[in-house]
Formats: C-alpha cells, structure tokens, sequence
C-alpha cells in the first residue's frame, strides 16, 4: 500500500496550478526547442536555470525535466521533415525519417514518433519509479571509492561511445577534468589557475560553457554556412499510424525503450548514443536490413523511443547517488542544490515529495506532449521556415541574457564567448563537445572521491581494486578503455 | 596542440593541491604525443582548409569580434543599448538585411527582453549609463 501512497502523494505535490502551469511551460518549451536546430536541451536548460531559482526546486525541477523530454518529441519533427536533427538525439531519425517524408508518408513517421515517444517516455517512468528506490538501497554501500570507479566507469564509456576518434574524446575529457580543477582548491582553500582573476576564483562556470560550446558555436557555425534546408512539403492528415504500421513499431518501441532505458542509467550514457544502439539492434534484428535508410518505420520508432527512455532513465543515477551522467542531469543537480535540495541515497526519504512529485510529472507532461503534438504539428512546420539569419541572432540573445542572468558578470560572457569560438574550432577538427562538458561536471567529485579513497588506503592506489563494488566499475571501466586500443592493433595486425 | 598549452600550466601546480593537476597534465601530454603520431601516419594532415570558403570565415571573424566587443561593453553600456547595437551588427552585416530592417528588429527585440527579462522576470541585467 505504500507504493499507491506515494504514487498519491506524488499527484497530490503536482496538482497545484502553478506547477501544472510549469509542467505544461517545460514541456512545450522542450518541443520548440526540440524543433528548433541548433539549440538543444542542455543549451535551453542553462538559459532558463537562473529562472528556476525563484521557483520552489520541486517546481523547478519539473519544468526542466519537462523541457528535457519535450526536447526529445520535438526533435524528431526536424529529422523527419528537414533531414537535420532539431538536437543530438534525433540525428539517427533523419535516416529513414526523412526518406519516409519524401515518399508522402512524414504523417505516420510523425505519428509513429509520437506515440513511440509516449510509450517509450512512459515506460521509463515506471522504471524510474521502481528502480531507484531499489537503487537507493544499493547506493548506501558506496564509499568514496566506489563513487570514483563509477565515475571512472562513466567517462569511459562516454569516451568509447563517441562518434569520432576516440584518442580525441579522450582528451576533451581530460581537458575538461582539468577545467574543472579551476578555481579554489576544496580542501585547502588555496586558488589554482585563476591567475588572479576573482571570477575564476569560483572556478570555470559551466553554463557559459555549455551556452558557448553549443549555442555560440552553433550560431558561428550557421554564419559560416548560411544555407536554409528546404522543409518537405509534407501531406499531415494521416497522423495515426495504421495497423500495418503499428504492427511494425510495436517490437521496435518496445525493444527501444529498454535498450534507451537503461543506457540512460548507464553514466556516461546518452539519449544519443541510445538512439544509435537501438537503431543498430533493430537493423540487426530486422529481416529486411536492407530497407534501413530506404524509409521503414521501425528505423524511425526505436530510436524516438530509446531517447525518451534514455531521458527518464538519466535521472536515476542523479536521484539515487547524486551523480549527473550528463551536461542536462548536472544542470538538474545545480537547480536542486541551488534550491537547498541534495540528491543522494538519503534524497527520496528525504524529500519524497520532489521525487514523486517529479514522477507524476513525467506521467503528465508525456500524455500532455502526445495530445500537444499531433495537432500542433503545423505548427511546428511553420516554426522550421524561420530562416536561420532570424534565428541566430535570437539564439545569441538567449545566451547573452541567460549567461548574464547567472550573476550578472561579464567575464562569464567573455568565458562563453572563448569557448563558442573553442567549440567552433573543434567542430573544424572533429573534436566533440560532450565528454569536455562531461569530464568538467565530474572533475571535482572525481578530484574529491579519489583524494579521499587515497587518505583511506593510505595512498595506495590498490583500493579500488579490493573492494568489490569498485572492482567491478573499475573493470568495466577499463574494458572500455582499452576496447578501441585493442581494436586499433587488432585491425593493424590483420592489415599488415 | 591543445595538450601542449595545457602543459606548462600543469608543471606550476604546488604540491598537495596540485597532484590531481600534475596527473592531468601528464596525461595530456601523453595523449598529445600520440594524437601526432597518429596524425603524422596520415596523408590528409594538412590537406584540408580551414574555411568552407572566404566569405563565410570573413563573416565568422567580424561575428566573433562583435561579441568579443559585446563582453566588454555590456558592463558600462548597459544591456539595453549593447544588445542592440549587437544584433543591429548581426542583422545587417553579418546575414545581410536591409539597413532599415535590421535596425527596427534589433530596436524591437532588444526592448522586448528588457521589457521580459528585467521588467517582468526581474532578472539582475547590467543596467548601464541609460537607467544610471
């Protein structure tokens, strides 16, 4: 009975018409952005964080989650009708999305995504909610060793799931770990790299960084190449997906949500790479692998549903050990601390009314997004036909107010601005964004844990080798850090 | 590259506070060397150009001049006339509108986010010379 109490406890937090207001904002906010190319959800959530601080965190934290998966229904709307990702996520969507729009079937695509969305953004919330409490248990036993071979264990697998090189996803971690060193020293107290700068006294914010990396850098990018994409002319009446159709989604979906589900718990793990897997796994699955890329279906449902599953599943490891698995979870953690909220083993005991109260949200805010998008759809077309030469500047502003909005100092511009240029560079060079962004939100948690384990062990390094939960994040971790290396001589060997 | 400008800096760290850094930096340096050797087995090393072509990098480096010049100026300026006179640049010079438009857009939208963000959200804007 306990579990119905909290399930009413939860709806009973929700039912409050400012934060039903605010649910319904995060959600429709996500799917414009989600629509829009070039700015994606970690970027929206950094401007819109310093809003959330006048509200109350259960509020804040529900609409930022809203405009998280409402980020992921709007992105496939660009994929599928423009063939570019309206954010990260949606990339694989384009495949056989956007060949499905220009054979006159972008309504069942649309559709399909939709109501893949749905099932999958619900299917993850019920794994939310039983998972964690059980989560919770296990995330007792965790020491400081523990955290930093889990951390240790994220960024690897973040760094082999990168598209790119992976020696050059290896050092944008490092150089994002180092990033993140910037600033007071914890224990001691004493100011490293600041260069006697106060503004980096409190080291390196990452909301500049993540406004400039992907915002700036995209706007940059746009001015470099200023082409607009042609919108398909796309016949929209037939929304709902046929039998037939649903008869090839239903596996898909299903197989999409567990896959995004817990790949989203995984740390390091992210909607995008969810959406990989899965579209990997239905080609491989599929008896016709051929048509993948050709328009089928089923290439459109699994990873619309992997990255809505992948979303909810993110918010686990936050919950239940504190630990943001990505750019958005750590901005989440920063509007809880902010609003006098720890997450943590002790969270849901704590303050069971945010964890449930979030929960119902999710419920909420996906049934709100599947009866906002069918019909809103064109509306969403009308939104693509803004020409980039409109947006760009707009996207600018947003970033300008949301960075000064933090505390209203302009060397956090100049920061953003450094690295909007940074990010550009490195999209030159192929170097990706994410794992610097990931290895500066865990720099200081990973400076700290090791630190500490090492006063434990009395410096050995042996100790995350000893003890049984950190052995086996450690291993898995290594795994995939030597994965490619071994690859990479397998390969040359073979050739040679 | 970006190995080697982070090097020295990880050299300079004091002891205690700086192990964790000096770990990095070692670490960087280690990767840059093998990014260089790998680079270096490559033929297309060099081969690329950086710019798509001239114009488009002509505009990138006057955008990124006016924003550069937009971090400095918000502070005595005020974001009110600053953030007009940066999309008035980003309107007309960079993407090309006429004079007129560009001006009216820039006028329109910087005073309706004065009017959203430090009006009605209350959010802490640098209010500059115009409301001193």
């Amino acid at each position: 009975m306990e579990f119905f109490d909290n399930i009413l406890l939860g709806f009973s937090t929700l039912f409050v018409p400012s934060r039903l207001f605010f649910c319904f904002l995060g959600t429709l906010i996500g799917t414009v952005v989600g629509v829009l190319p070039g700015i994606g959800p970690a970027g929206a959530i950094s401007l819109l964080l310093p809003v959330t601080f006048s509200l109350d965190p259960t509020t804040g934290i529900i609409m930022l989650a809203g405009i998280y998966y409402g980020c992921m229904y709007g992105g496939s709307t660009t994929s599928i009708l423009v063939n570019i990702p309206g954010e990260a996520a949606s990339t694989v969507t384009c495949l056989d999305g956007y060949q499905m729009a220009r054979q006159g079937r972008a309504g069942a695509a649309l559709g399909i995504s939709a109501f893949g969305s749905f099932i999958a953004g619900t299917i993850g919330v019920v794994g939310l909610m039983l998972l964690t409490p059980l989560l919770t248990k296990f995330a007792v036993a965790f020491g400081p060793p523990e955290y930093f071979a889990l951390m240790f264990c994220g960024l690897s697998i973040l760094i082999y799931l990168a598209s790119g090189s992976v020696l050059k996803a290896v050092i944008m971690a490092v150089v994002g770990i180092f990033l993140g060193v910037i600033g007071l020293d914890i224990t001691t107290g004493i100011p490293r790299f600041t260069y006697g700068s106060l503004t980096l006294f409190d080291g390196v914010g990452i909301v500049p960084v993540v406004m400039g990396l992907f915002g700036i850098a995209e706007v940059l990018d746009s001015i470099e190449r200023p082409t607009q994409q042609e919108v398909v002319k796309a016949d929209l009446s037939h929304l709902l997906p046929t039998r037939d159709d649903w008869k090839a989604s239903a596996g898909p979906i299903l197989r999409g949500s567990v896959v995004g589900f817990f790949l989203g718990i995984l740390p390091g793990g992210t909607a995008t790479a969810a959406t990989f897997a899965s579209y990997a796994l239905e080609k491989k699955l599929s008896k016709h692998p051929e048509r993948f890329g050709q328009g089928t279906i089923e290439g459109v449902a699994a990873p619309e549903a992997a990255n809505n599953a992948a979303v909810t599943g993110a918010f686990i490891p936050l919950i239940s050990l504190g630990i943001p698995t990505n750019p958005v979870m750590a901005m989440m953690l920063g509007a809880l601390i902010v609003g006098g909220v720890q997450p943590g083993p002790l969270f849901i005991k704590e303050r069971p009314d945010i964890f449930w109260g979030v929960i119902a949200s999710m419920y909420l805010g996906n049934l709100m997004l599947l009866i906002l998008n069918l019909p809103l759809i064109p509306l969403w077309v009308k939104i693509l036909r803004i020409p980039m030469s409109v947006l760009a500047p707009l996207i600018t502003l947003f970033c300008m107010i949301g960075c000064l909005s933090l505390n209203g100092n302009y060397v956090e511009v100049l920061i953003m601005v450094l690295f909007g240029i940074l990010g550009f560079v490195f999209r030159k060079f192929e170097y990706e964004a994410a794992p610097l962004v990931f290895g500066m939100i865990l720099s200081s948690p990973i400076e700290n844990k090791l630190r500490q384990s090492l006063l434990m062990s009395e410096g050995s390094f042996g100790i995350f080798f000893t003890r049984p939960i950190a052995l086996f994040f450690m291993a898995v971790g290594l795994t995939f850090f030597l994965l490619p290396v071994l690859q990479y001589l397998w390969s040359r060997r073979r050739s040679a | 590259m970006v190995a080697a400008l982070q090097l020295p800096v990880g050299r300079i760290a004091r002891p205690g506070p700086g192990l964790f850094p000096l770990l990095l930096g070692a670490t960087l340096a280690g990767l840059g060397l093998a990014l260089l050797l790998q680079a270096t087995g490559t033929e297309a090393f060099a081969a690329r150009s950086f710019w798509a072509d001239a114009s488009g990098g002509r505009r990138v480096v006057g955008a990124i001049a006016v924003l550069l010049i937009y971090s400095f100026a918000v502070e005595p300026l005020g974001f009110l006339a600053a953030t007009f006179l940066l999309l008035a640049f980003l309107f007309r010079v960079t993407f090309g509108f006429r004079w007129g438009i560009s001006l009216a857009a820039a006028a329109g939208i910087s005073l309706v986010s004065h009017l959203v963000f430090v009006t009605w959200l209350r959010v802490n804007l640098p209010p500059g010379w115009l409301s001193a």
